[in-house]
């Protein structure tokens, strides 16, 4: 029997906290992005850009790029943490097609983290952008006897957002590990190669939709 | 049959029914996609990255059955 | 299946850790490079845009100036053009003006050189014709007996004229001499009768005594001059030969006026 893919397995233990492996994962890549960032970003020239600070703009340009063209609206505030949304996930994704490694995002626990953050943000931006009462009328509209069915309907959306990343990066790696263990060493290849496109289009997708959430809250588009 | 039969057996088949509606799906919006490049090549980028998340979206709902199989099997909570 | 809440707890935290992480070393510092270079790009097109607006303004400066010059040429060309024309309008005038003058001018020495010839031709002829008629007449032998009847005419024309006249022909102012001195003229010599009955014929017609000193002029081929103190009464065909010429010669236009005023002269000579 192979081992259920839905729970985390502890890696140490610091008291009462447990570590498990999609946290250290997690830090290993917080790591690496970081330093990669801060090591990319050191010598940034205005002429004559290396090929390294190009690849960078390149990939800052189009984010904004498309998260101002996802919420219409200027995306400045919002690219810290869409941003970073994409490309954390879209690293971490990706982290599952490393050998002896796993997807942070492959468990629950992650997709969830992510999910309740984007829950979180979409409320306190909608709060800061209309005003705590202004952004609570909201949930009124059209009518009062929708205010139940649009809260659960919030949370719904979040909970569908976390199980689909979830389900798909998991169900990925599930996949290419019975294969793996069925078949033979490079039979999975070919679904390695679709993880990839899936896992950046799951971030990518991710990404547009906590864009769509953030942008009904704030009310730049129409409330999704 | 005992629990762990039952439980196999529904996760075969809301996989395999679970896999029917978004393949059809797919195949529809793929089929729509390509009449619509096809009429307006120019717009292939915009349509093709449309297509491709709404793919991810509607094979969405097989990875839900999927899901649910895996809770069946590894996360029973009746077992 | 359990969820680990300590997991959910820490990858929340760590997601915002890693978001505020890549806002510090990432996010600003590209958004920063970027909005640098496109200011300078900015930049860089304001002033390849006002460069280019200097460039056209100059352009169209130009080409005004252009326009101008076509323009001017265009002016100095009708100016030389019009002056041109009428330089050579005045020049054909002139030379019209000039070409009629010449032609009036040799229309009249035309008539000129043709009257002066008419009348040269006419003098010679008449030269010719008198010298023909003093020729045919000098031969003729009837001259002596011509010259007594036309001394007879002159006495008697002497005597024809009025009171006055006669007077004056013999007074001038002052008392005349007496006798009175006259020289008389003949073609051919006169004899003693003759000259005696014209010195009687003079006497009553003068009223006084004349003293008559007689001479011969074969120039006046038949005829008589009477000389008087102060006027000559000439009756003789060289005479009437003279004013004949003067007649031929004399110019067409004038010629019955001098007529009238010959009659009278002649009558009054007469």
């Amino acid at each position: 029997m192979i081992e259920s893919p839905l729970s985390a397995p502890i890696v140490f233990a610091l008291g009462p906290v447990t570590i498990t492996l999609p946290v250290l994962t997690t830090w290993g890549l917080m790591a690496v992005l970081t330093l990669g960032s801060a090591l990319a970003t050191r010598r940034l020239r205005v002429v004559e850009p290396g090929r390294v600070q190009t690849a960078l703009e390149l990939v800052v340009q189009t984010l904004n790029r498309q998260i101002g063209e996802t919420m219409q609206a200027d995306p400045a505030p919002f690219l810290p943490l869409l941003g970073t949304l994409f490309l954390y996930l879209a690293t971490a994704n990706l982290t599952g097609l490393v050998p002896g490694l796993k997807s942070p995002t492959a468990f629950l626990e992650t997709a969830g983290a992510l999910a309740l953050v984007v829950l979180l943000a979409t409320q306190a931006l909608g709060v800061r952008a209309r005003g705590l009462w202004g952004y609570l009328k909201g949930f009124a509209q059209p009518t009062p006897l929708l205010l139940p069915l649009n809260i659960l309907a919030e949370l719904t959306r979040a909970f569908s957002l976390s199980v689909r990343l979830f389900g798909n990066v998991m169900s990925g790696e599930f996949v290419i590990g019975i294969v793996l263990s069925l078949a033979g060493l490079f039979v999975p290849v070919p679904l390695m190669a679709l993880e990839l496109l899936l896992g950046l289009v799951q971030a990518y997708i991710f990404t547009i939709l906590a864009a769509v959430f953030i942008g009904g809250a704030v009310g730049s588009i129409e409330r999704g | 049959m005992d629990i762990h039969a039952i439980s196999i057996l529904c996760a075969t088949i809301a996989v395999s029914v679970g896999a029917i509606g978004p393949a059809l799906a797919e195949g529809r919006a793929v089929a729509a996609a390509m009449e619509a490049i096809a009429r307006q090549p120019e717009a292939a980028n915009t349509l093709s990255r449309t297509l491709f998340v709404g793919l991810a979206m509607i094979e969405t709902m097989a990875i839900y059955c999927l899901v649910i199989a895996l809770l069946l099997l590894f996360a029973n909570p009746f077992v | 299946m359990r969820i680990d809440g300590w997991t959910l707890l820490l990858q929340a935290i760590n997601f915002l850790v890693l978001a505020w992480l890549l806002r510090h070393f990432l996010y600003r510092p590209v958004l920063a490079v970027i909005a640098e270079r496109q200011a300078t790009t900015e930049r860089a097109r304001v002033e390849a845009d006002a460069a280019r607006a200097d460039a056209g303004r100059l352009r169209q400066g130009l080409e005004g100036e252009r326009a101008g010059l076509s323009e001017e040429r265009d002016r100095l060309l009708a100016d030389a053009r019009r002056q041109a024309d009428a330089e050579r309008a005045a020049l054909l005038d002139r030379a019209r003006a000039e070409a009629a003058r010449l032609l009036a001018e040799a229309a009249a020495t035309l008539d000129d050189e043709r009257r002066q010839a008419v009348s040269g031709q006419r003098e010679a002829a008449a030269e010719l014709a008198l010298a023909v008629a003093a020729r045919l007449l000098g031969a003729a032998d009837s001259a002596a007996s011509l010259t007594q009847r036309f001394l007879i005419e002159a006495c008697q024309s002497v005597a024809g004229l009025a009171e006055a006249d006669r007077r004056a022909l013999v007074e001038d102012g002052a008392s005349p001499p007496d006798p009175l001195p006259l020289r008389l003229l003949s073609a051919a010599p006169l004899g003693e009768g003759a000259l005696t009955d014209a010195r009687t014929r003079l006497e009553t017609a003068l009223g006084r005594p004349v003293a008559l000193d007689a001479g011969a002029d074969p120039d006046l081929i038949a005829g008589v001059e009477l000389h008087f103190p102060h006027s000559v009464l000439r009756h003789s065909w060289k005479q009437a030969l003279a004013e004949a010429m003067e007649e031929l010669t004399r110019d067409d236009r004038t010629q019955n006026d001098a007529h009238k005023q010959n009659d009278a002269g002649k009558t009054a000579a007469a």
